[in-house]
């Protein structure tokens, strides 16, 4: 299945993105004061790119042309579960430890590939917990807590 | 009537039990490993210094102690995560000379240097040296000053704004009241680069950065910033000495734990590393990152921390320094 | 010449000594094995095995942690081969004709290309070392931030050289790098820039956090958009498929030279480093390549060049931190602070006193890469056999291992969220057809510029005649000038004739 503007889209959304980013990091840059040429201001530098980086994606907003990207599938399902189990993992990682945040992020994250069965993720997240221990706690001696405060 | 007896009977049973839970856990204290916390990134000569400490403990308390690096903020993340962390003996922090300076430099940090923490010790104090690019042909401090005053040469290169060896020049600025202009590096390595390739004619270093090349000739050391000189260069005058009377900066380095930790936790603690810093070993490894091994009593930090804030406090406000 | 000949002789019964051989080999495995590891860097490793190497002779102690160090270099470009995903920064690059030629089929032949490149960068890099470090030295020292200055802005030009497609997205990559690179604390005026009231965001944005990010997690999100490719996966093993084709074997030699003799001056400046050294490599084998549009889908010359420059930085890097007793980076910094502990100073002291040590360091290099191409090119099979893991596993482990990884450097989950969102950013970009590279080339460079700019301003009063007064700026800059009329010219052709044909 070819959809034709695919990539138009996501090329206007970046630029966008971008022509965006240029505009704040210059506001903030001349608030930070441009300085002098002997004492350039914090904002000088920072200032000069974001006009840069303005002229350039309105040039590429104008210039986006309509192309042909083939691609099958919808990612928006893969992508939401491995942010989660990122998230979780940034979330439980502190207070519970190592073993049980890379089991949730494994666990979510086969989840998200779409293709894996139950059994299989679950295995497959339990044998890379042993690996992060083994890796990281055993073979590195990281000070990592593996379980609610408990170290190797 | 009974009710009465039985809440007083209770509460007492439980504040006698955690009393006497409290020192068991002292007299079994270490149980398990012990973190000592940097608030820099590794390859620092202050992560350094952790970890050869680190290691003593390791031998003395019988229970592995492990180094964990939480940079960020000038020092200011690792030393508010242990400033909050709890206060069991099992979580300790390595400071520099960060902890009297940062709550003046940044305006508001979230810990207090003397609050939030409970002192173990000193463990080593770190001399700044300024030296010259051999190149330019100056011989002496005075001359130096000479020269600056004029106006000639008023650059002066450090490891980063906020550093001790950068207030070491702003006090420089101010006691000999002459005005200066700051070159900030990006870390020490880079600041010596400088001065050896003369691209500032002076700067402030730590003593075991620029040893080497002074040794070499590539660079003139011309005063001290301690109050007494360095073993390792006698014959360099302190700025005290050369006319700048009271002039001192002094980079401490010094173990603490959260506020709160069992004094007898801390005792353990203060009398492992005694132990081990005592030994020749211990103080020629120290010695070698170029740090001067110093113990004090818990109380004598604590005094000397206070002392320290204050002082940077008033330098840091009159030199109008601040990161924000 | 005699006297050089004695000294290698030293060194050479230093190096090959049983213990001293049996602590080099450690080293450099240990080094290999974290330059694959996302997240953990030589700094970290070398740091931890800092209390181990006290109860170690001198000697042994600094040729392990040396070891870790350029063990290191030829870690990292495995997983940037193998899965887009650059285990050291200096590996970023060879990413870019790395991962086209593993997912052609040829990631044996890629990797087995790397090891040579890698050990001949290194040897390039150890000559230069043995006969040229005084005068490596003294050439750092004629840097000044001047001069810094024009070679990070030939570096920039040349990132927008690194990018394959469309010239104006890999500038406003470059643009966004340079733009990121300023959040956090500013050195030159210590003024908090773009960190919205955040702690974190102090030091800025942390590079591993952007790298892992933007080529990592991008990547498994990317490619759950495309079914499996069945040519990637699978991947002969014989020897024969670890050779290159005739044709790649005769593209090969010039870059290398080209590759390690610039890698060996630009490692030899405290201040630039093997990332830079590796840009800069590959851009100038795009420029002088007869055919450039080859690069970015599978050129040899393109992991060729940056290979052995990144290797041959890596050794001379060693230059200015023994002779001079300037460290060059943050873990040369640590392996001084090795030195000193073990109560050797460097400098002239080092070369005349302990000439064994120091002649002994620099054989042990030899001794080191000659391991490191022993051990690795069998483990090529091994590597390769990760490919034929079943994707989804694969791509489930590479996000554990990212996450955990990028965790134990600074201990704060705020970064595995960073990582979260530069990794659906960068998936738009890929979508979008924007590369990573550039960014991360504007975000490395950008604020190293920026800073030896201002310095330079501030030295020099204001003047910008001097970046033109001293000969070593007025020549990096006049051929950046050169180079960027060369770029501007070719899009002007390229203009016209698709003006004339369509």
């Amino acid at each position: 299945m070819s959809r034709p503007t695919r990539r138009y889209h996501a090329e206007k959304a970046v630029a966008a993105l971008l022509l965006l980013a240029g505009t704040i990091f210059s506001f903030g840059g001349y608030r930070y004061g441009l300085g002098s040429m002997r004492h350039w201001g914090a904002g000088a530098f920072p200032f000069v790119c974001g006009l840069a980086l303005i002229v350039l994606s309105v040039v590429c907003l104008c210039s986006a042309a309509k192309g042909r990207e083939a691609g099958t599938g919808s990612v928006w399902r893969g992508m939401g579960a491995i942010a989660a189990g990122m998230a979780g993992f940034a979330a439980i990682i502190g207070s519970w430890g190592l073993l049980p945040a890379t089991f949730l992020l494994a666990s979510l994250s086969g989840i998200g590939t779409g293709k894996l069965k139950v059994r299989h993720i679950l295995a497959l997240a339990a044998s890379l917990c042993l690996l992060m221990y083994l890796l990281f706690v055993i073979l590195l001696r990281l000070p990592l807590p593996i379980f609610r405060g408990t170290y190797g | 009537m009974k009710f009465k007896h039985w809440i007083v009977a209770s509460t007492m049973s439980l504040v006698v039990g955690g009393l006497t839970a409290s020192a068991a856990h002292a007299q079994h204290y270490p149980q398990r490993p012990v973190t000592i916390v940097v608030p820099f990134a590794p390859g620092g000569s202050t992560d350094a210094l952790a970890r050869i400490v680190a290691e003593g403990l390791s031998n003395e308390l019988g229970q592995r102690v492990v180094v964990a690096n939480r940079p960020g903020a000038g020092g200011n993340i690792g030393m508010t995560a242990v400033a909050n962390a709890r206060p069991d003996g099992y979580t300790l922090v390595l400071v520099s000379s960060s902890l009297v300076i940062n709550p003046s430099l940044y305006g508001s940090v979230s810990y207090d240097p003397v609050e939030s923490f409970a002192p173990i010790s000193y463990v080593a104090s770190a001399p700044s040296i300024w030296v010259a690019n051999a190149g330019i042909g100056v011989e002496s401090a005075q001359e130096m000053l000479e020269r600056m005053a004029s106006g000639e040469m008023p650059y002066y290169g450090s490891p980063g704004i906020g550093t001790a060896q950068h207030l070491a020049g702003e006090l420089l600025a101010h006691y000999a009241d002459i005005s200066l202009e700051h070159v900030p590096y990006n870390g020490a390595g880079p600041a010596v680069a400088g001065m050896v390739a003369g691209d500032v004619p002076s700067g402030f270093s730590s003593l075991p950065g620029v040893q080497s090349q002074i040794d070499d000739g590539l660079l003139t050391p011309l005063a001290i910033t301690t109050l007494q000189r360095s073993e390792q260069l006698p014959e360099v005058p302190t700025f005290d000495e050369i006319g700048l009377e009271g002039y001192e900066v002094d980079h401490l380095q010094g173990l603490l734990a959260p506020s709160d930790t069992p004094e007898e936790i801390v005792g353990i603690i203060h009398d492992a590393l005694v132990e081990f810093m005592n030994s020749a070993e211990t103080s020629s490894r120290i010695a070698g990152l170029g740090f001067v091994p110093v113990v004090s009593t818990p109380r004598e930090f604590a005094e000397q921390i206070a002392e320290q804030v204050e002082k940077w406090s008033e330098i840091i406000g009159a030199a109008g320094i601040s990161v924000q | 010449m005699d006297n050089l000949l004695a000294s290698l002789a030293l060194g050479a019964g230093t190096a090959l000594a049983l213990s001293n051989v049996l602590y080099c080999f450690l080293g450099v495995m240990a080094g290999t094995f974290i330059g694959v590891l996302p997240g953990i860097g030589p700094l970290a490793a070398i740091s931890m095995l800092l209390p181990i190497t006290f109860y170690l002779e001198p000697a042994a102690a600094i040729i392990m942690l040396a070891g870790v160090y350029y063990g290191a270099e030829y870690g990292g470009s495995i997983t940037s081969i193998l899965l887009n995903l650059p285990g050291t920064t200096s590996s970023a690059v060879t990413c870019l004709d790395g991962y086209p030629l593993s997912q052609q089929g040829r990631a044996s032949m890629a990797l087995f290309m790397t090891a040579m490149a890698s050990f001949l960068g290194s040897t390039v890099g150890i000559l230069a070392m043995i006969l040229f470090s005084p005068l490596l030295a003294r050439f750092a020292l004629d840097f000044g931030p001047w001069e810094y200055f024009s070679v990070m802005l030939l570096g920039l030009i040349c990132a927008a050289v690194i990018a394959s497609g469309s010239a104006i997205k890999g500038l406003m990559m470059v643009a966004l790098g340079l733009l990121l690179g300023t959040v956090g604390t500013d050195v030159n005026s210590g003024t908090l820039r773009y960190t919205f009231g955040m702690y974190e965001l102090f030091d800025g944005i942390d590079l591993i956090v952007l790298a892992m990010g933007l080529f990592g997690i991008a990547e498994v999100f990317f490619v759950l958009r495309h079914p499996a490719d069945p040519k990637a996966g699978v991947a002969r093993v014989s020897l024969r498929e670890m050779l290159p084709h005739r044709s790649e074997m005769r593209r090969s030699p010039a870059p290398v030279l080209r590759g390690s003799i610039l890698g060996s001056l630009v490692g030899a400046l405290p201040g630039t480093g093997q990332t830079v050294a590796a840009y800069l490599s590959y851009a100038l084998e795009k420029l002088v390549s007869r055919r450039p549009e080859k690069f970015g889908s599978g050129a040899i010359e393109g992991i060729m060049a940056p290979e052995s420059a990144n290797n041959a930085a890596a050794q001379t890097a060693f230059i200015p931190t023994l002779v001079l007793g300037i460290p060059g980076s943050a873990t040369m910094a640590l392996i001084l602070g090795a030195l000193m502990i073990h109560g050797i100073s460097p400098g002239s002291a080092l070369m005349n006193e302990n000439s064994e040590l120091f002649w002994g360091l620099i054989m042990s290099f030899w001794v080191g890469n000659v391991l490191l191409l022993v051990l690795n090119v069998p483990l090529i099979r091994i590597w390769v056999a990760m490919l034929g893991i079943r994707r989804e596993i694969l791509h489930v482990a590479i996000v554990c291992f990212i996450c955990v990884g990028v965790y134990t450097v600074n201990h704060s989950p705020l970064d595995i969220l960073f990582v979260l969102a530069f990794g659906i950013v960068g998936y738009a970009f890929k979508l979008a057809g924007f590369q990573p590279a550039p960014l991360l080339v504007g975000f490395i460079l950008g604020p190293m510029m920026e800073e030896q700019l201002r310095r330079a301003m501030l030295l020099s009063g204001g003047d910008l005649g001097r970046f033109i007064e001293r000969p070593i700026s007025a020549t990096v800059l006049a051929i950046a000038l050169a180079l960027t009329l060369l770029l501007m010219g070719r899009q002007l052709v390229a203009l016209r004739s698709r003006k004339t044909n369509g």
